[in-house]
């Protein structure tokens, strides 16, 4: 067991290697003296020449690549992630206080589209066929179909501006920070977010269900003169799961790398509108650590989903594996 | 032989054709793709106005018998731009779905065929490819490379082929090791013969979903992209650009039809192309991949 999980985390380096190089090579393509990205620009505002060549030959920016890189992958462990063009601050600072409020809306849309998509998918599977099905595949394929940010859009209209119940966007009001002063903030960003998934889990959800509802033991459960709705519960609802989670988990990275738009659309200060206004203002050193991240954190996920897997399913740790 | 050949597949296509109809949904779908797609295309016959023709003078104009859906910002016929627009949205969603998915299934072809160390390597590729959020990517590539049309297809096809790869490569894995290639084989057939013209056609039903669905989704994407005005470039009247112009609250709330019509188009067509790939999905009778 123990030996499958350092396997799949061992895995994930050699890819990891190449993901930070490619961004590391992205950056040493950018226009611009590199040195401005990497050093407080306080300290360097009043530098002559003679001190920036200094501070640079410091820096072994005029050293080979490969170790300009390996130094470079250093720092990026330490945590020293250079320093933004426009706030002049570093970059970790400000990811660290964006980063949250993008897990925060992702994490509440992944709640949404987990429940819902179990949900409907359930009911899809045990009334197969029927209109319910049928209903419940259009209102998924509704939501995967008709873009986030169109839905936002009319989600604002509707209840920021006609109605006035919940704000147009921003993450919260001056003064009052708590979680739940803030969760009105949350709710259209998460429901926009959360409602493109729904399709995605609920198709799983069926087919995975359905698979399992095929089964022989299901077949042996049933002779033996138990209920369906215990069938249902106890022995198709959690050997059909695995495959959902494995796709939700999947599907989180997607969320945080998806929610650029919705972000801008609600003016919410995470990650996703942190890459765009950073696009717009040039200043790449800030974008490809948000990419970095993004992508990192994908690679992550794919191998705790597949420990996750394994934990649940003895068949993977011991047979293919 | 030939003709018994061909006898049995035309029936059999017959047959899933049959079945496709059958499926009220993906007829429905088939429907909305289609008149989208003929309304843009032959745009000229159900418009006389330019879409880009600019007349001050009707800034925001209501609708009217002459501007059935009124005019944006510019003065410009909002019901001519939607037409016009939709040829480009539709086109880029098209040519990048179908580049992606050829790319996607000759790698795996070749990939899942050859095995070894080339199959190790393939993977490994498309795993990185996979590891970047689409979205993200096109953002920072727009951003260093300018805004452009061709830049932003090359970036959808770039990251758009890992899935049908994977379904193709692991088809192939299988299908490699059955008796009728091992003839083929015997009989002098060359490696590229045998994966392009005997092996992948058995892949096609994968190819043809994902096709389908990728189109509404690029479409999807581009919309995304040019609404956060990084897209097509904005002289080019989109479904994306015009959803753009409707940004800002005013226009939001007081001309509700500059930005919902073209909202409705894409969600529109989007949902035609879902639709039909789910009914696809039953008549080749696939399984959810994901």
């Amino acid at each position: 067991m123990r030996q499958y999980f350092i396997a799949r985390f061992l895995s994930i380096i050699p890819k990891l290697l190449v993901i930070t190089m490619l961004i590391f090579f992205g950056l040493k393509l950018l226009p611009g003296d590199p040195l401005a990205r990497l050093v407080n620009p306080e300290e360097m505002s009043g530098a002559s020449l003679e001190q920036m060549e200094a501070k640079r030959e410091e820096l072994g920016l005029n050293d080979p690549v490969i170790v300009q890189y390996v130094r470079w992958l250093g720092n990026m462990l330490k945590g020293d992630f250079g320093y933004s063009l426009t706030s002049h601050s570093p970059v970790r600072k400000i990811i660290a206080q964006r980063f949250p409020a993008t897990l925060e809306i992702c994490g509440l849309a992944m709640i949404f589209a987990a429940f819902f998509g179990l949900l409907m998918g359930c009911q899809c599977a045990r009334h197969r066929n029927t209109a319910l099905d049928y209903g419940n595949t259009v209102i998924g394929l509704i939501g995967s179909s008709f873009p986030g940010f169109f839905v936002a859009m009319c989600l604002i209209m509707l209840f920021a501006l006609k109605l006035k119940w919940l704000p147009t966007g921003g993450r919260m009001t001056v003064g009052e920070t708590g979680l739940l002063a803030r969760l009105k903030y949350m709710v259209l960003p998460s429901f926009c977010l959360g409602f493109s998934m729904i399709a995605n889990v609920m198709r799983m959800t069926r087919d995975s269900m359905l698979d399992v509802m095929n089964r022989d033991y299901i077949t042996t459960a049933r002779a033996k003169g138990e209920k369906e709705g215990v069938i249902f519960a106890k022995h198709v609802f959690r050997n059909g799961c695995t495959p959902v989670i494995l796709l939700l988990i999947g599907r989180f990275s997607l969320l945080v790398g998806g929610s650029t738009i919705i972000e801008t659309v609600f003016n919410y200060p995470g990650m996703g509108m942190l890459m765009i206004t950073s696009i717009s203002a040039s200043d790449y050193q800030v974008a490809m650590m948000v990419l970095l991240l993004a992508a990192v954190m994908v690679l992550l996920l794919s191998a705790v989903g597949d420990v996750i897997i394994a934990l649940l399913d003895p068949r993977v740790r011991f047979g293919k594996a | 032989m030939e003709a018994k050949k061909k006898s049995t597949r035309s029936s059999n296509s017959k047959r899933q054709f049959q079945k496709l109809l059958a499926n009220k949904l993906s007829l429905v779908g088939f429907i909305i793709l289609v008149v989208i797609t003929l309304m843009c295309t032959f745009a000229f016959l159900l418009t006389k106005w330019d879409p880009s023709f600019i007349d001050m003078s009707l800034r925001y104009a209501e609708p009217s018998s002459e501007h059935i859906l009124g005019c944006d910002q510019s003065g410009r016929d909002v019901w001519a731009r939607v037409l016009y627009g939709g040829r480009i949205s539709i086109a880029i969603g098209i040519v990048c779905s179908v580049l992606a998915n050829v790319l996607g299934a000759a790698v795996g072809c070749v990939s899942g065929y050859y095995g070894g160390k080339l199959d190790q390597a393939l993977v490994f590729v498309k795993e990185i490819f996979g590891c970047f959020p689409t979205t993200m990517i096109v953002l920072v590539v727009m951003g260093l490379s300018g805004q452009g049309v061709l830049v932003m297809c090359t970036i959808f096809v770039l990251t758009g082929w890992p899935s049908t790869m994977s379904y193709v490569r692991s088809r192939m894995l299988s299908l490699k090791t059955e008796t009728f290639v091992e003839n083929l084989r015997s009989t002098g057939v060359g490696s590229i013969s045998i994966m392009f013209r005997h092996l992948l056609p058995n892949t096609l039903g994968v190819f043809i979903i994902n096709i389908t669905t990728n189109i509404g989704g690029y479409v999807l994407s581009e919309a995304g992209l040019s609404f956060l005005g990084l897209g097509v470039p904005k002289g080019i009247p989109t479904w994306g650009n015009m959803l753009n112009a409707a940004r800002s609250f005013t226009v939001m709330s007081e001309h509700p039809l500059l930005w919902i019509i073209p909202g409705i188009a894409v969600s529109l067509f989007a949902l035609g192309a879902h639709f039909l790939g789910d009914g696809l999905r039953d008549v080749f009778d696939v399984k959810t991949e994901d």
